[in-house]
């Protein structure tokens, strides 16, 4: 792949509805909203994995405001 | 001989008249033989060739052509009157020989030399070779070398923010340390190269300046492994590719340009091309030999991993400067460019556009494949597309509850895709995001929540899949 500069970004959690918990295959990039999925193909995944190695963690889910029923 | 038209009649068989009987010009004529001819200027007969209908009430020389039973005869000995007798006449040819609209030599006949058809296959023995003469048109390896797809930003001009790039037009990026270039389908450049409608454009922004060491200034465009595996590059067989575009700058000058392999080390090949006016679209045909160096790590043959980059360099710093082995495979530990030569990056609002960019196998640099409009967006698609999952209905179960919809893709992608959702409607749904993907490449499903119920929703909201390399 291209020598790309890198994306100073930060990566949060993504909440899987159908698990009730994150996602395990998908991450959000904060700098744009992109959801990635963990594809080794996939050159953000591994501008993720990358960030990953450096020690870096992704933001835990948080839950949206609880919803009401009418 | 006389002006006058002669009539002439003998119904005596054979009865041509003998030499330096007649004066030159006249005609004769065999009723019985239907022999026909004139006295050439050396007062000689000389029959002129007829063909008729065997008779069996008429005599023939040597030379005579009959038709008999739907072929064609001529007489290898005096004939007698009498029946038809094969052995004095040899057969020329049948109707069935010849057929409409071909003019070929019955099966299994040697026609020239060691040449010989058999009915199904021309063959050539000896040295000889078989050949024909074509004008191949090569496909291109590259997708949207023409510029023509631009899905990402539909064809307006993006200033690149410092140290990123963007995708304009598809499939090929253009990077910047410092924010210094805007880049565009059909900008910057005024004119068109021949036979082109659009081509990538870049103009400096924000001031020249030279590049600092570490600066990446550069355009590239990625091959995966199975687009051009067949060329077998680290291997003993590669073979050579040819490199063919149109550039036009506002600079003139020898401008870096390398083709490298993708990997952790790589495998490159740089050169310069020459802009020898400015403002004038030059027309560029490289030959490179292929890379038998190197091994199959630095060049995957197979996989959807990327394999070869083109990379046109618009003024990368000296920590990108390869020194002065041009035209020559070698090992880098980065990717590099020609040492000094022109740097597009260091001058004020500077142009530089390109189109027409096409890589094929061989030696030889063939024309710019002409491809139907829908392959060519699909080519791009499997890299880049756009959906748009818009949904609505009705729930009654409990609020929190997930709503879903699924997407197929228009064309598979590369690779699973990063997913940007832009909303234009969301009514009742929190923000929806990627659910899961459907097969990894196919397709995907979006979940939203639902704020409030039961009750009436609403998604209206275009997806950016992006699998690019």
């Amino acid at each position: 792949m291209p020598v790309r500069p890198t994306m100073n970004t930060t990566y949060s959690e993504v909440w899987d509805a159908r698990t009730n918990a994150p996602s395990t295959t998908i991450v959000q990039r904060d700098l744009d909203g992109a959801f990635i999925p963990d594809d080794p193909a996939n050159l953000d995944y591994r501008d993720y994995l990358a960030w990953l190695d450096a020690g870096n963690e992704p933001t835990p889910y948080t839950p949206p405001p609880a919803a009401k029923t009418e | 001989m006389t002006s006058r038209v002669q009539t002439l009649r003998s119904s005596t068989t054979g009865n041509m008249p003998a030499a330096g009987s007649r004066q030159p010009g006249e005609l004769w004529l065999n009723f019985a033989d239907f022999a026909l001819g004139f006295i050439d200027a050396s007062k000689n007969a000389q029959r002129i060739t007829a063909v008729r209908y065997f008779q069996i009430t008429a005599n023939y020389a040597v030379g005579d052509f009959v038709i008999q039973a739907g072929a064609l005869y001529v007489a290898n000995q005096a004939v007698t009157a009498g029946a038809f007798s094969a052995p004095q006449w040899t057969k020329i040819a049948t109707a069935s020989d010849i057929p409409a609209g071909y003019v070929l030599p019955p099966a299994s006949t040697t026609v020239l030399g060691g040449v010989k058809v058999d009915g199904t296959t021309i063959t050539a023995t000896g040295a000889g070779v078989v050949s024909a003469t074509t004008n191949p048109v090569n496909p291109n390896r590259l997708d949207n070398g023409d510029m023509w797809v631009d899905q990402h930003n539909a064809g307006a001009s993006v200033a690149i923010p410092a140290a990123s790039g963007v995708w304009c037009p598809d499939r090929w990026g253009t990077y910047n340390t410092k924010a210094k270039f805007t880049v565009g389908q059909n900008y910057s450049v005024a004119t068109k190269a021949p036979g082109f409608q659009y081509f990538l454009g870049v103009q400096t922004t924000g001031g020249g300046a030279a590049p600092a060491a570490a600066d990446a200034n550069y355009i590239s465009c990625t091959l995966e492994a199975d687009a051009v595996g067949d060329l077998m590059f680290g291997t003993a067989n590669a073979q050579p590719i040819a490199l063919s575009f149109w550039v036009n700058s506002s600079l003139t000058g020898n401008f870096g340009l390398g083709v490298a392999s993708s990997g952790t080390t790589y495998r490159i090949y740089f050169f310069t091309y020459n802009i020898p006016t400015a403002n004038t679209w030059t027309k560029i045909v490289v030959t490179i030999p292929g890379d038998t160096g190197g091994t199959t790590t630095n060049w995957p043959n197979t996989g959807n991993s990327g394999q070869t980059q083109l990379l046109f360099d618009l003024g990368s710093g000296a920590t990108m400067a390869g020194g002065s082995t041009l035209n020559a495979w070698q090992n880098s530990s980065t990717l590099i460019f020609p040492s000094g030569g022109a740097k597009l990056v260091a001058t004020s609002n500077a142009k530089w556009a390109i189109t027409g960019v096409k890589l094929e196998a061989g030696s030889v640099a063939t024309p710019y494949p002409v491809e139907d409009l829908a392959r060519k967006l699909a080519r791009c698609q499997r890299y880049f597309q756009r959906v748009e999952p818009t949904f609505a209905g009705w729930y009654g179960g409990a609020a929190g509850n997930n709503v879903y919809t699924a997407i197929n893709f228009q064309v598979s992608m590369r690779a699973s895709p990063t997913l940007t959702i832009t909303t234009n409607n969301c009514s009742n749904l929190s923000a929806p995001v990627l659910g899961s993907l459907l097969s990894g490449t196919s397709g995907l499903y979006l979940q939203g929540s639902l704020i409030s119920s039961p009750g009436g929703y609403v998604l209206d909201a275009y997806c950016n899949a992006s699998a690019e390399i």
